[in-house]
């Protein structure tokens, strides 16, 4: 490396307007992101105490947790705790916390990835994924059009520094650059939101350090395609190309995603869907009744047990159109996934979201841990149930009982309170381990890594080819 | 020594720029090539300095072949344009130490203002932004530059443009004294009376072609202003 070319771009940068502002900018929206991040924690944090406090409340009571009253009234909660993950994004398009029926049927799972919170919010994530990227792109698309303006590109090459070499140290002087003007502010803003909050975490510091390091490729890449701008001939057209970039990346492919994803893979109304499932429910019912001569309609009307095992076969049914609507949101939520990942601002969410369990990563975990939990409650539930001799033990002599159940005598389960309460509140769950996750994020790195090649290699080539007289 | 061989230039629009150019320039001479725009002077000068490369022909210098060696070539040379490239956000002074330490020299602070005296630029302007200054000033810088590069070439393309009397004077002393020292002087300009004081030889251009070479001897009683005129005329 050249230091004396090197320090010379380090210097012009550091004397450009545009930096300056720049630099004074950032400094203010992280300190901005750290007290408006505090303040959704503090939020967050008094909502999850209030769901847990309820969930207390009603362990307390007992009369929801009545195992009976759990089969209709209650639903297994995963929820996410606010964590400090929230300075860097609220991810206020996803939940971070599903509700599940505690069914014996397949678990109809709520709020999947369907849920819409705030249109902006200030956190790190505008700053790294958003507005860095147009940042670099401002400071550095005048990168080679500057020296060939003052005519100094000329002067360059009589004292014989090549073009790669001019090309190489601006990149590595902007690149610098970056660093200077995210890590003391982050940091800064780091340590303030950890006072605000009172969360200080030496993990969540490591987390945020993985985070400034892995926003490096994505802002390289703009910084490249500043440096390609910037060998075009006219200046104007150089100043609307990066609008246009940044507009590309920031609002048209993902928005562009959303539609494309609505059109391919439509979702019906949750009302639709609703309604598909009474259907389904109902069709299957009155088959039973069609088949044994019989309404099915009416208390014990069919006998021995015969409404139970409609009930239970039309149930079965109902849950899956509950399994179609998630399958077709899942379906639509990769295809989102898919076309926006064209965007490297969409990939560094992608990353985050594995680095601080967030978002539509956590959310598969938790529906596994959501499925496992009932089956465990499910399980416990019987087992409890057995011991109880006012209970019918109706889950595995559910049709036979069916006849008493509903004439009055004794209750198809037990009124007992369930013995595992805690289990209806789930917070912990596990997500993948260290090395699986360097390797999604390796992979996630991959694409943005191969276009900061492929553009490098593109201005040097046009740099190779520019008209320096 | 400077020697240009049957060098041509076309362009990709088909504009023959340089027509099989041959020029000879030692050690201790002052070569001002004469030429109206367009002539082909800064064509040559831009092939010489590797801006483009020439469609046919070759350059040497101290036996030094552009088309072997382009990047050592250009350590023989120093370049100065008549709008002085220099980086606006810098002093003179950053300028000149840039460029210095980029020709691998040692920059001692006192050496790089005793220069910017000895060219003329008020001490003053040192640590100005060079965006403050005039033409001429930039001029001067840029003269610094070059001569701190102390190469055996220098490559002038009309440096006397935006010089006032007195620092165009002080300029023309010193490529007396550069030439002096041995080096050797091609310079393009359009002021032919200033040619006919300086020059050790001048050429004349037009349409990219050589049409006449003159020592010094025969510019003593000639009409150098009606000799370029008669040329200029006659391509018309």
């Amino acid at each position: 490396m050249n230091s004396v070319l090197f320090i010379k771009d380090l210097k012009l940068i550091l004397k450009d307007l545009k930096f300056q502002m720049f630099f004074v900018i950032l400094v203010i929206l992280f300190i901005l992101s750290a007290i408006s991040s505090s303040v959704s924690y503090k939020n967050l944090s008094s909502d999850f105490q209030a769901d847990y406090k309820a969930h207390v409340d009603m362990v307390n009571d007992g009369q929801s947790t009545s195992m009976m009253g759990m089969l209709t009234d209650y639903w297994v909660i995963v929820a996410k705790p606010a964590d400090p993950s929230l300075l860097f994004s609220n991810y206020n398009t996803y939940p971070d916390k599903i509700s599940t029926a505690i069914s014996f049927y397949e678990p109809r799972f709520f709020n999947y990835g369907t849920e819409q919170g705030e249109v902006f919010s200030l956190n790190w994530y505008f700053i790294l994924g958003i507005l860095s990227g147009f940042i670099m792109l401002v400071i550095s698309f005048e990168a080679i059009s500057a020296e060939k303006r003052f005519g100094t590109l000329r002067l360059l090459s009589i004292y014989g520094v090549k073009r790669q070499d001019i090309m190489w140290h601006k990149y590595l002087s902007y690149m610098l650059l970056y660093l200077i003007i995210i890590i003391p502010p982050a940091l800064v803003s780091m340590l303030l939101f950890f006072a605000l909050t009172g969360t200080w975490s030496m993990i969540y510091m490591a987390k945020f350090a993985l985070i400034l390091l892995l926003s490096i490729p994505f802002a390289s890449f703009f910084i490249v395609l500043g440096i390609l701008i910037s060998m075009s001939k006219n200046y104007r057209n150089s100043i609307v190309l990066i609008v246009f970039i940044w507009l590309l990346f920031v609002i048209i492919i993902p928005q562009s995603a959303y539609v494309i994803a609505r059109q391919i893979r439509p979702l019906k109304t949750n009302t639709e869907y609703h309604q598909e499932g009474i259907e389904a429910f109902n069709n299957e019912f009155e088959k039973w009744g069609e088949q044994y001569n019989s309404s099915v309609y009416g208390n014990g009307s069919l006998e021995d047990g015969l409404r139970a095992k409609a009930v239970y076969a039309a149930g079965e049914k109902k849950s899956l159109v509950s399994q179609e609507e998630l399958k077709d949101s899942k379906q639509q939520t990769r295809l989102i996934q898919k076309i926006a990942s064209m965007s490297p601002f969409y990939q560094l969410e992608m990353i985050s979201e594995i680095i601080f369990d967030k978002g539509y990563y956590l959310l598969q975990y938790q529906e596994e841990t959501a499925k496992q939990t009932i089956s465990q409650i499910k399980n416990l539930m019987i087992e409890q149930d057995s011991h109880d001799n006012t209970s019918l033990h109706l889950f595995y002599r559910w049709a036979s009982a069916d006849q008493y159940a509903l004439n009055g005598m004794l209750f198809p389960f037990s009124k007992e309170k369930f013995n595992h309460p805690e289990l209806l509140f789930v917070t912990n769950v596990e997500t993948d381990k260290v090395g699986t996750k360097a390797l999604s994020i390796i992979l996630r790195l991959l694409p943005i890594l191969l276009l900061n090649i492929i553009t490098f290699m593109l201005a040097a080539v046009k740099l190779e080819r520019l008209d320096i007289r | 020594m400077l020697k240009i061989s049957e060098l041509s230039k076309r362009y990709e629009d088909a504009h023959l720029a340089l027509d099989n150019l041959s020029l000879e320039i030692k050690p201790k001479e002052i070569f001002i090539l004469l030429g109206a725009n367009g002539a082909g002077k800064s064509t040559t000068i831009n092939i010489i300095c590797g801006f483009i490369p020439p469609s046919s022909g070759e350059v040497e210098i101290d036996g030094i072949l552009l088309s072997k060696e382009p990047l050592k070539m250009r350590e023989k040379i120093a370049y100065l344009s008549e709008n002085v490239m220099l980086y606006d956000n810098f002093t003179g002074y950053q300028n000149l130490k840039f460029f210095a330490q980029l020709a691998g020299k040692k920059v001692e602070k006192d050496e790089l203002e005793a220069i910017l005296l000895k060219i003329g630029l008020q001490d003053s302007f040192f640590h100005k932004p060079i965006a403050k200054y005039s033409k001429g000033m930039r001029q001067k810088v840029g003269i610094a530059i070059a001569l701190f590069k102390d190469t055996p070439v220098f490559l002038l393309d009309e440096p006397f443009s935006g010089l006032d009397p007195k620092a165009a004077y002080d300029f023309q002393q010193l490529l007396y004294s550069l030439r002096d020292d041995g080096k050797t002087i091609f310079m393009s300009t359009h002021d032919i009376f200033r040619a006919k004081e300086m020059a050790d030889n001048v050429g004349i251009m037009t349409g990219g072609k050589l049409v006449a070479y003159k020592t010094k001897a025969e510019l003593e009683n000639a009409d150098l202003n009606k000799i370029y005129l008669d040329y200029i005329e006659e391509r018309q």
